[in-house]
């Protein structure tokens, strides 16, 4: 819907269109796009008249990365934003890790350092069993090599 | 029959894993940016989490992200050096400064006692991505690397010339190795000062790298920035910094911001010193600052494009301050920006504080009476490598 929109209402500006690896194609303002290094790059590279295909970027989460850079590039007031943000990073873990992915990707740093903190918010304070549980991950330490790192940190388990 | 059981339970446990994108999906770059946000605590803490998580923390690359992105800075005493003397701050990004903690990193004592007999004192003359380089007070050589977040420290060959003055220091790291540089005045002669290199766990020897034409502060660290150890020039505001190249091990010089630089009037530049040079973020700074007025300002430029003279750019000055930090040679390091755009400065080696750049207010948060140095934990082993 973003994208008709954007396509008819703007003469002026120039519309970047983007197509996700499920062939959906996303408009999006040029400086609201750019915002991506590697689009820059891409557009740079002659892309910008035509679709500029990224492969490692599936259609749900590009969708939602349009949906930042859009707002990234509205002009919204420092707090709004602020606040637009920490809603915007308020999702499902999986969802975070495929737009940690697709930031990456992309090389959005803003973004990206707003995922990567969102991510350390959730881990922040938890001992080393409940980040385990958290992300589903299996302790691949033998008894002896667990204690011998919790030695070497003695102070941090107090 | 068990073992189509078991190809379907594994079935089911894989397609689960391919239904949605697990945190193991994620490429370490992406994990360092995740875990190089962690307060120290639940850092190491997170280290025994697994073995894949273990490891980012040993990626040469860590240290340098938590440097950037950490929120908590390790006080480390430059003499007097003892880990029991480390102090831990945290800077919550919300409400900062959080807390300060005392601990005595990975037990008691933490220098080596090879080091503590064989020398009278023991002081830090360098730091990089979280090593620090020891050397002997008395002398000025260095001796040891050391890891205060490991407790870990690598002896240094032996010093075979002598120097008839103190000898200056350097410490650098390129292509995943650390070099440390010794720049002394031979005996023999009153010629120029020369420079030799070693190469951390691999050289067992100080290599001659040729001399050194200029007067290099023996007072201020130097500092390591993209593979290029700068130091800044004894007396008045000089025209250079002096640099050299870790990976071709040769010398150059670079351009400090042109404000002080005689060029402007063909007149000395009144009382002004280069004091420290550091790295904030991703731009090398210089701290300028004048010997003589009573509110003489100290000022802090940010050479934005690295190499390029016209875009260094003052960004702090600092107005009056406890009057013993006009001492010459205290050090006044920039830290970090917090997400506020406050920043965080070591005054006189002393006093933290947290600074405002845009009402040049600023405020202490945390006093120490021993000289200190800030320094990001790092848990690379220098031992693994060598």
């Amino acid at each position: 819907m973003a994208s008709s929109e954007s396509t008819t209402t703007s003469t002026t500006t120039k519309v970047l269109r983007l197509k996700s690896s499920d062939n959906e194609i996303f408009g999006v303002e040029e400086k609201a796009a750019l915002q991506s290094e590697t689009i820059k790059s891409l557009a740079e590279d002659g892309y910008s008249e035509d679709v500029i295909p990224l492969f490692n970027v599936e259609k749900k989460t590009l969708a939602k990365i349009v949906e930042w850079l859009n707002k990234h590039a509205s002009g919204s007031s420092k707090e709004e934003l602020k606040r637009w943000d920490a809603d915007f990073v308020d999702v499902d873990k999986d969802v975070l890790y495929d737009l940690l992915l697709a930031s990456n990707y992309l090389n959005i740093e803003v973004l990206l350092h707003q995922l990567a903190q969102k991510v350390a918010d959730m881990i922040k304070g938890k001992k080393p069993e409940e980040i385990r549980q958290l992300f589903g991950i299996k302790n691949d330490f033998t008894p002896e090599e667990e204690a011998e790192i919790r030695r070497e940190n003695a102070w941090a388990f107090e | 029959m068990e073992a189509s059981q078991e190809t379907k339970q594994h079935m089911i446990v894989k397609s689960d894993e391919e239904g949605s994108t697990s945190i193991h999906d994620l490429p370490s770059c992406i994990m360092i940016e995740i875990l190089s946000r962690l307060p120290l605590k639940t850092l190491v803490k997170s280290r025994s989490v697994c073995k894949l998580w273990n490891d980012y923390f040993l990626d040469p690359h860590f240290p340098v992200s938590y440097a950037a992105n950490g929120p908590t800075q390790l006080l480390i005493p430059i003499v007097h050096l003892s880990s029991d003397t480390v102090r831990m701050v945290d800077w919550d990004s919300e409400d900062c400064p959080a807390r300060k903690i005392n601990i005595g990193v990975a037990g008691k004592g933490g220098l080596p006692l090879m080091l503590t007999e064989k020398h009278t004192a023991i002081v830090v003359k360098s730091l990089c991505n979280g090593f620090l380089c020891l050397c002997d007070e008395e002398s000025g050589n260095p001796v040891s690397l050391w890891n205060p977040m490991l407790c870990e420290y690598v002896l240094l060959p032996e010093v075979t010339r002598a120097s008839s003055s103190t000898v200056i220091c350097g410490l650098g790291f390129a292509d995943k190795k650390y070099k440390v540089v010794r720049i002394y005045k031979p005996k023999s002669t009153e010629a120029l000062w020369e420079a030799e290199i070693t190469t951390v766990g691999t050289d067992t020897n100080w290599r001659n790298i040729g001399k050194v034409c200029y007067e290099l502060s023996a007072s201020f660290f130097s500092a390591n920035f993209d593979g290029i150890i700068h130091w800044s020039i004894e007396g008045p505001a000089s025209e250079l910094i002096y640099c050299l190249d870790v990976r071709n091990e040769k010398f150059s010089c670079l351009p400090p911001p042109s404000i002080f630089s005689p060029n402007k009037n063909r007149e000395e530049p009144k009382g002004y010193y280069w004091s420290n040079i550091g790295v904030l973020e991703d731009s090398l700074y210089i701290c300028a600052r004048s010997s003589d007025g009573l509110v003489p300002p100290v000022e802090f430029w940010l050479m934005k494009e690295y190499g390029v003279k016209e875009s260094w750019i003052r960004i702090l000055n600092i107005g009056s301050l406890h009057e013993d930090w006009w001492k010459r040679y205290r050090r006044f390091e920039l830290i970090k920006v917090l997400s506020d755009g406050k920043i965080v400065l070591l005054c006189g080696d002393q006093s933290l504080r947290l600074c405002d750049p845009r009402n040049r207010s600023n405020r202490e948060v945390f006093k120490v009476s021993d000289p200190m140095i800030a320094v990001s934990p790092s848990f690379v082993s220098l031992k693994n490598g060598a």
